[in-house]
């Protein structure tokens, strides 16, 4: 996969606008950013080990690449489809960042599946570099981004669909990329 | 505890739980679609043997007048009728090239199965001869002749591969296609016959000739009819997914390697490299899937059974056409690495699926559903010779 191409996944897939509606309304951007964090810390042993896991199963780039396509795809189509997540339940607190922010929301089996992708394809720091990029647009989302009046929580959930179409086109780009590589 | 924080943490579990579940399932579509492979590279050693044994069963099972059995049937102890020329000319290539790597047996095997090729040529006017109707039967066996030039640096067929190869120049059209079928009583091509690889035989068996005669003017049509392949075949034929052309791969190999024409022209084009990059990635996921199926359980029934030896010695062939090539074009030679890998998975395949036995019938052969086929030994030992090198490279 090119850069260009997982730098798409990669915002994709995080979706900013969609993870924006589980930030609880105090400390918006602090929960995004812990969140963010959160998530990028869960992925580095995926990044580091899951290259040396895949090459013990005999399982080639290009196939995982596929396979990621296909739960990219799967995922874009969820995230069109289905409401955007809400803020409650919570944990209390700036530990909204882990509950729901981190997880369910955040860390997620296409951003999860991409961060392998990544490292197999380019390398871990690469990827970790690629990733943290995606990340850090949460809480810059945040910061940029109110939805405190209707309409713009009506244009924050259209946008997070507008990102999940382009999470689908990503997907299917790694599909083929998947499908004709060597 | 409050019935309110019982019903908070309730739904605090449910939606952890939701979570869980989405990445039990993504998890569930990697699995799914990525299977691990199976293909421990083999030694050069090893697949040197099995081309052996493969050469040693076309031997063994040769008829008296030096035609091959051409299928049989394991399960019902039965020889199945049926000959095809294309195929004698493939499996006279295979053992010129077995010949190539000091496998003996093949010497006496190509001998009779020449003779009897030489004994079906029809002669045509202008001084063109053809091997039967399928003019890609013609083209094998120029490209065979040609690989027994290289083996003996004898010239004593030349006439013949030119009176082969005028034939062959008949069949390109203006365009670029080629005949698929020509009728011999008539000596007319049959129009709108179509084949997925004659165009990819023609093409080789013209530039190998432009390789060994320079002079005569085999690359003008050669060029054209590459053109017509990589650009306009697959469409303008109707072939989807696109022809997975091994011919074509060890054509452009061929003409990689020829000298610098009058306009200075060496190499391939830009549009040619780039459909054998695309070939590149035709063969490479055809073995990655084929190396991830398995005989039975879960994964027989996610990938299927398993497919026929000669489509897996092609995949092979065209590996090795596009291997090659990555030494010549510096356009692939990035993705050499992965072609190599890719051929010795091809080459672990066959390997693990030959046949050892103690029955001539069997022994050296590869069966699918009991069948075996000529060609699933021919292509299987071109496939492993291919990947001799590579294996070398890499003991």
């Amino acid at each position: 996969m090119s850069l260009a191409l997982l730098a798409l996944a990669a915002l994709a897939v995080v979706n900013p606008a969609r993870v924006r509606s589980a930030l609880p309304p105090r400390d918006p951007v602090v929960v995004g950013f812990s969140g963010a964090a959160l998530t990028w810390v869960a992925l580095v042993p995926m990044v580091v080990g899951a290259p040396r896991l895949l090459d013990h199963v005999d399982i080639a780039a290009s196939t995982l690449r596929m396979a990621v396509g296909v739960v990219l795809l799967l995922q874009g189509a969820v995230v069109a489809l289905t409401a955007p997540p809400v803020c409650e339940p919570r944990l209390p607190g700036r530990r909204a960042a882990l509950v729901p922010v981190a997880f369910p929301v955040t860390l997620t089996p296409g951003l999860g599946g991409l961060a392998t992708s990544a490292a197999l394809d380019h390398s871990a720091p690469v990827a970790m570099v690629v990733l943290a990029t995606a990340l850090a647009t949460i809480p810059a989302f945040a910061l940029v981004w109110s939805h405190e009046s209707p309409v713009r929580t009506r244009a924050l959930t259209a946008l997070g669909r507008v990102i999940a179409a382009a999470l689908i086109v990503s997907g299917i780009a790694l599909l083929m990329d998947g499908v004709f590589d060597i | 505890m409050s019935l309110v924080s019982i019903a908070v943490a309730t739904t605090m579990r449910r939606r952890v739980g939701t979570g869980i579940l989405a990445w039990l399932g993504g998890i569930g579509a990697l699995v799914a679609v990525a299977h691990p492979s199976s293909c421990p590279a083999p030694s050069a050693e090893e697949a040197l043997r099995a081309a052996r044994d493969g050469v040693r069963w076309i031997a063994a099972n040769q008829t008296d007048d030096g035609s091959f059995l051409y299928r049989y049937d394991r399960a019902r102890g039965a020889v199945v009728p049926g000959y095809s020329y294309a195929r004698h000319g493939g499996t006279l290539l295979a053992l010129e090239q077995a010949r190539g790597v000091g496998i003996s047996e093949a010497t006496n095997t190509a001998e009779p199965a020449l003779e009897w090729a030489i004994g079906e040529l029809t002669d045509l006017d202008g001084d063109r001869a053809a091997f039967g109707p399928e003019t890609g039967a013609t083209a094998l066996l120029v490209v065979a002749l040609v690989e027994r030039r290289h083996q003996d640096g004898v010239t004593t067929a030349d006439p013949l591969l030119e009176r082969l190869g005028r034939f062959l120049v008949g069949t390109v059209t203006e365009r670029g296609s080629v005949v698929a079928t020509w009728d011999l009583a008539t000596d007319e091509p049959v129009v709108g016959s179509r084949s997925p690889f004659f165009t990819g035989e023609i093409l080789w068996a013209l530039a190998r000739l432009h390789a060994e005669f320079p002079a005569a003017g085999w690359d003008a049509p050669a060029r054209r009819l590459s053109q017509y392949l990589v650009t306009e075949r697959d469409d303008a034929e109707g072939w989807f997914p696109p022809v997975s052309d091994h011919w074509a791969s060890y054509a452009f190999a061929e003409i990689s390697a020829w000298p610098a024409d009058e306009h200075g022209r060496a190499g391939l084009d830009d549009a040619e490299l780039a459909y054998a990059r695309r070939q590149a990635g035709l063969f490479g996921v055809q073995a990655r899937f084929e190396s991830q199926r398995r005989p039975d359980g879960v994964v027989r029934l996610t990938r299927g059974p398993r497919a026929l030896t000669a489509g897996i010695g092609t995949v092979g062939e065209g590996l090795g056409g596009i291997w090659r090539l990555g030494a010549t074009e510096d356009g692939l030679a990035p993705d050499r690495g992965a072609v190599g890998d890719r051929l010795a998975c091809v080459a672990s395949l066959l390997v693990d699926r030959q046949t050892h036995s103690g029955d001539a019938r069997l022994d050296g052969a590869w069966f699918r559903q009991d069948v075996t086929q000529v060609d699933d030994a021919q292509h299987a030992i071109s496939a492993l010779l291919q990947a001799l090198p590579v294996l070398q490279a890499r003991s």
